[in-house]
């Protein structure tokens, strides 16, 4: 797949002129956004029970799906901050269900410790949530994003080293 | 002070002698008598260039990541007790065989801060050795081919020492306050990555902030490029840092690094009961998991 | 540059009825590499579909992003037909805009607006993806059954009898495992050797299954279809292929004291060169090298050369590794039972007639010690009254373990049955906590053995024995009526906990499977791949997995078997190609990637210049192995790790497309 050059520069501007665009229209007084990294065998599917049972929760939510916890890196929490998440969502299978049997193990060792660093250096940890959500619980992700969302939405404005100024 | 010299030189000079290491790695005096440098011995004849005193401050274990240094194959390290665990996770971490290494323990009683040893400081007392000094386990190394004893007493510690004082009054901080001190700490922060190649545990030959596809680490000066290195350094640390103190030493506009490494180390000491650098058989903190582990902050 | 194509599906007015799938497209088809977006009322229909087809084709699409319903329910419909058209299956995304937008939200505007983020949150994914290759791995069609008891010995046979060969590796000198010891089975009281026996036989000459008994896995490499098994054969002593198996050496062996029979459970004793059971198979002796005089009096004694007819005994014969390639493992390891002697209060080791269940299993036994005659070990005079104790071990987290060992309560109740059949107006008691009795027969069995054979059944413990006059007297308590009792019993059975065979958590580490706390192998998913390891193409079958009895171990080894004959059907075994993947240039081998692989899919791979000499120690991915977790990429440092079809540059330009 060969680009001429003045493709290229043409691609390059598009890319430019849209994401210019996209931010221009944000209002200030936005809905806050939230972040959910959720693995693929068991919050995914708790979701998507939510749907099919028609439960109703907050819009605020954008779901970026993984196979397991085990995949999400705590440094996935600290870009989306950056990209101007006001909170981040990490869920995936209870202990002793992950479907890779350990995943959700070693995730929640990094991110304990990964918790208690962003809070010393600054950041309100009440923008990190963690939770265990299993198939079955399309009710607990109905909860936990509506509690979530209205723990945000009271938090005071980002000041921290990681928000975007 | 004689009477340890006599020994690692001797000790240095049968190990390459006798051809078990081609390179030793230890102190000499440097141009200011109380500062102390590294020195590379290949020559037997050398070895009166070793010494060692209350100032040899560096962790001559970062010398055994470098290209340079790997090539020579076995190598005698001399080292401090606080350092020669560096040496240990080195082993855990498969950077170093145990068979290529003679380590050369000294017993250590403290170091004098360089700070002060530059405005003439000599004596090794409670008030002018590192915090890592007065919380020291280490004092004679964990695990050592050959000891060197100290001929000098400990130094005496009195009243309520508190090192790393400034943890417990962040911890005791409101988050906004907390977030004012380090962002005017990592304002300074000129992204030299000194603090990186002084750390005898940042081996990666790639490290992540080269990385740009993705760009986990903003690279250009700005405040968020700052924290995020600071805060990745310190996270790819936690469980591993073994407190040396380099990083902090090396960096130019003192960013109190080790208020970091030494809370993240007491975090993972309290949550896992897990110490760095203790025991090269042991699997490391984040390499492993219980089912029991710390769940407290999940819903 | 990319070439992206846009579906916004209606779904009916599942979707369109809360989401402005209009605009939607409208603005998707604003995004940079977008070439077309259109919405369309199913999707997932034949005519969906294939204007799906057309628009790859007609504008040589390079990925495509639907948003419709859930992935889990259509992604594999979308990317087959994608296939048609020659896309990488990869290649296609999906945004979830049914169930976590139409269905759970209600404002129009709003779920409009996540719609549209989800869906350039998926164009900016697909637009960072690269090519994913499925993975084949050749298979060698060849099957290794770890232990010969009768889940093994299941299935190898039904392996064996699906024309694929199989390696049958005991460690014991017969196979059998214990099912050859027991006496008779409950709940239908059939004779064990009689059912075990034409097994053991049919494994012995079948033409698909190669047995090596006396014989231990030494080493296991490889991964599914791949495996290299060095198999250690214990020397024997015994030219194997002259034996004769008539019996002459055994019969002169002058180490006729002292020796327990292990297969007698320590009732009997043995010579030093023996077959554990007149049975066994193969009908090989061994010569046991610990305590033959041969060995131990510097080669003196030879009386079973001499005596041997076909003169196939080689005192001077070593251990030999034998190597095999095989496709895929069962471990079926079996069990062993606890150590009595945990209860002292029970007096086992201390007074001759207490013992096992499965010491009375021997005493039962036509071919035990007594040829079936019951009699006590102390002075080999037949009981009238025996105590049984039930859960010695199990469900008792303080001493034993806290499972329940489930075989107990229905041998117990064989027990009493059988010793009432065998000693005409004796009298059986049975201290238990619960009875469970939960299979087909099992609750009308107990009930017999209460109603018609009379024993006592008194439900607690026991809780101390002691003799007197040459009765063992034991004191308990039922619960039921509040008493205390005391029993002057002429013998005692300690129904004892079963727990993993020794050293099964080493065979574990070798094959790189996941066992428990207490030792048993894990299953997959403990309800749904209960035959399968942890690990790719090793099986696990019989009470290697936790107790069971001999149905469910039967069923255990067919399943296993089925599962083994299903990946031998195809010439190659696939495996989805999102999978991880090192950067051998920036790895620098810390392998903590390897420490929390769950299925040992990580090795060291040297790298060397063209002298041969090791410039460094690399990760590497067995693609056959990888489950495609992502943990390996979480540990990594540098970043030097990558997960195909989640790469890191795909998550930030997930996130990124929702910058704000």
């Amino acid at each position: 797949m060969e680009n001429n050059i003045v493709e290229d520069v043409q691609n390059a501007r598009d890319e430019k002129e849209y994401s210019a665009g996209s931010a221009k229209g944000e209002d200030k007084d936005k809905e806050p956004r939230i972040i959910a990294f959720v693995c693929n065998w068991c919050t995914y599917n708790g979701a998507d029970l939510a749907g099919t049972s028609r439960m109703k929760y907050a819009e605020n939510v954008r779901v970026i799906k993984l196979p397991c916890t085990g995949r999400i890196d705590p440094l996935f929490v600290v870009e989306a901050f950056k990209k101007g998440a006001k909170g981040v969502l990490v869920s995936g299978c209870h202990p002793g269900d992950c479907h890779y049997t350990s995943g959700n193990y070693h995730s929640r060792r990094k991110y304990t410790a990964f918790r208690d660093l962003l809070s010393y250096l600054g950041v309100d940890i009440n923008r990190v949530e963690f939770s265990w959500i299993s198939a079955s619980e399309g009710n607990k992700w109905v909860s936990v994003i509506n509690e979530f969302t209205n723990k945000i939405k009271l938090l005071p404005d980002n000041s921290d080293i990681f928000s975007k100024k | 002070m004689e009477k340890m010299n006599d020994k690692l030189q001797k000790t240095a000079k049968e190990l390459l002698e006798n051809k078990e290491v081609n390179l030793i790695i230890g102190f000499t005096k440097g141009s200011n008598p109380l500062r102390m440098r590294s020195v590379f011995i290949t020559d037997p004849d050398d070895v009166s260039k070793l010494s060692f005193n209350a100032h040899c401050v560096q962790d001559l274990a970062v010398f055994l990541k470098k290209p340079e240094v790997k090539k020579f194959g076995k190598v005698g390290l001399i080292v401090k007790g606080c350092d020669e665990k560096a040496v240990n996770t080195l082993i855990q971490e498969y950077q170093l065989s145990r068979d290529n290494i003679k380590i050369i323990g000294v017993e250590c009683r403290g170091v004098v801060k360089q700070n002060l040893a530059d405005k003439g400081e000599d004596s090794v007392k409670q008030s002018t050795v590192y915090d890592k000094c007065l919380v020291c386990e280490v004092h004679t190394p964990l695990l050592y081919d050959y000891l060197v004893e100290s001929d000098e007493p400990a130094f005496e510690i009195n009243g309520d020492i508190k090192p790393y004082a400034k943890i417990e009054e962040l911890d005791a901080m409101s988050v906004e306050d907390r977030n004012m001190f380090w962002q005017k700490e990592f304002e300074k922060c000129i992204k030299c990555y000194a603090c990186r190649q002084a750390c005898p545990l940042c081996y990666c030959t790639r490290c992540i902030v080269e990385k740009n596809t993705p760009q986990w680490i903003e690279t250009n000066i700005e405040e968020t490029g700052n924290a995020q290195w600071n805060m990745i350094r310190a996270y790819h640390l936690s469980g591993r840092c073994i407190g040396c103190g380099e990083c902090e030493r090396a960096c130019p506009v003192n960013i109190p690094l080790m208020l970091v490494n030494e809370k993240m180390a007491r975090d993972v000491f309290e949550k896992f009961g897990y110490k760095s650098g203790v025991d090269i058989n042991a699997k490391p903190v984040f390499g492993t998991f219980d089912a029991n582990d710390f769940n407290e902050f999940i819903k | 540059m990319a070439r992206i194509g846009v579906f916004v599906c209606w779904c009916g007015s599942n979707i369109a009825g809360t989401v402005d799938v209009k605009r939607v497209a409208e603005e998707a088809a604003k995004i940079p590499g977008v070439v077309e977006a259109v919405d369309y009322k199913y999707m997932c229909s034949d005519p969906g579909q294939n204007t799906l087809r057309k628009m790859i084709k007609d504008k040589n699409l390079t990925g495509v992003v639907l948003a419709a319903c859930s992935p889990h329910m259509h992604e594999n419909t979308f990317r087959k037909a994608a296939v048609k058209e020659g896309l990488n299956p990869y290649f296609i995304e999906i945004a979830n805009i049914r169930e976590q937008v139409s269905w759970v939200h209600e404002d129009k505007e709003k779920a409009t607006e996540k719609a549209i983020d989800l869906l350039k949150m998926m164009v900016e994914k697909v637009k960072k993806n690269k090519p994913i290759e499925d993975v084949r791995v050749p298979l060698t069609k060849k099957a290794l059954v770890i232990g010969g008891g009768i889940s093994g010995i299941q299935a190898a046979l039904d392996i064996a009898n699906g024309g694929v060969e199989v390696i049958l590796v005991e460690k014991e000198p017969s196979i059998g495992g214990k099912m050859i010891q027991l006496d008779e089975t409950f709940p239908t009281l059939d004779c064990s050797s009689c059912i075990m026996t034409p097994k053991m036989v049919e494994v012995y000459q079948h033409p698909n299954i190669k047995l090596y008994t006396y014989s231990e896995l030494e080493e296991v490499s490889g991964y599914i279809g791949n495996f290299n098994v060095k198999i250690k054969k214990k020397a024997r002593s015994i030219v194997e292929k002259d034996c004769t198996g008539c019996g002459d050496c055994w019969n002169i062996c002058p180490m006729h004291k002292n020796v327990k029979s292990e297969f007698n459970v320590n009732l009997s004793e043995r010579t030093a060169i023996y077959v554990p059971f007149p049975q066994a198979v193969p009908l090989i002796p061994v010569i046991d090298r610990s305590v033959c005089l041969h060995y131990k009096k510097g080669g003196k004694c030879q009386k079973c050369y001499d005596a041997c007819g076909p003169k196939c005994i080689n005192f001077d014969l070593q251990d030999e590794i034998i190597e095999e390639k095989v496709g895929a493992i069962v471990a079926a390891t079996g069990y062993d039972l606890m150590e009595n002697s945990l209860y002292g209060e029970y007096g086992y080791g201390q007074f001759k007639d207490v013992i096992s269940g499965l010491q009375f299993e021997r005493l039962l036994s036509a071919s035990g010690p007594t040829e079936g005659v019951v009699k006590r070990p102390s002075d080999g005079k037949t009981p009238e009254t025996i105590v049984f104790i039930q859960c010695v071990g199990s469900r008792d987290p303080e001493k034993g373990v806290p499972y329940c060992s489930k075989v107990c309560c229905m041998y117990t109740a064989k027990h009493a049955k059988l010793f009432a059949h065998k000693v005409h107006g004796s009298q059986s008691y049975v201290f238990y906590i619960d009875i469970r009795a939960t299979s087909k027969g099992y609750e009308e069995f107990v009930r017999g053995t209460m109603e018609n054979e009379g024993a006592i059944y008194l439900r607690g413990r026991v809780s101390k024995i002691y003799e007197d006059n040459g009765k063992l007297i034991v004191k308990g308590a039922d619960t039921l009526s509040g008493n205390q009792v005391e029993i002057a019993a002429d013998m005692v059975v300690l129904a004892t906990g079963v727990i993993p065979k020794k050293g099964s958590d080493k065979m574990a580490q070798m094959l790189g499977i996941s066992y428990d706390k207490y030792g048993f192998y894990t299953e997959s998913h403990p309800k749904l791949r209960p035959a399968e390891s942890s690990t790719a193409g090793i099986y696990l079958a019989g009470m290697a997995q936790g107790p069971r009895d001999i149905p469910e171990s039967v069923v255990s080894g067919s399943a296993a078997a089925s599962k083994i004959l299903g990946l031998f059907s195809k010439s190659e075994y696939e495996v989805e190609g999102t999978i991880a993947s090192v950067n051998k240039t920036t790895c620098v081998g810390c392998f903590y990637c390897r420490r929390v692989c769950a299925y040992s899919a990580i090795s060291k791979e040297e790298i060397k210049d063209r002298n041969g000499n090791v410039l460094k120690v690399v990760a590497n991915v067995n693609s056959g192995l990888c489950a495609g977790c992502g943990a390996c990429v979480n540990a990594c440092f540098s970043k030097s790790i990558d997960l195909k079809g989640y790469l890191d540059e795909q998550i930030f330009a997930e996130i990124k497309s929702l910058a704000v």
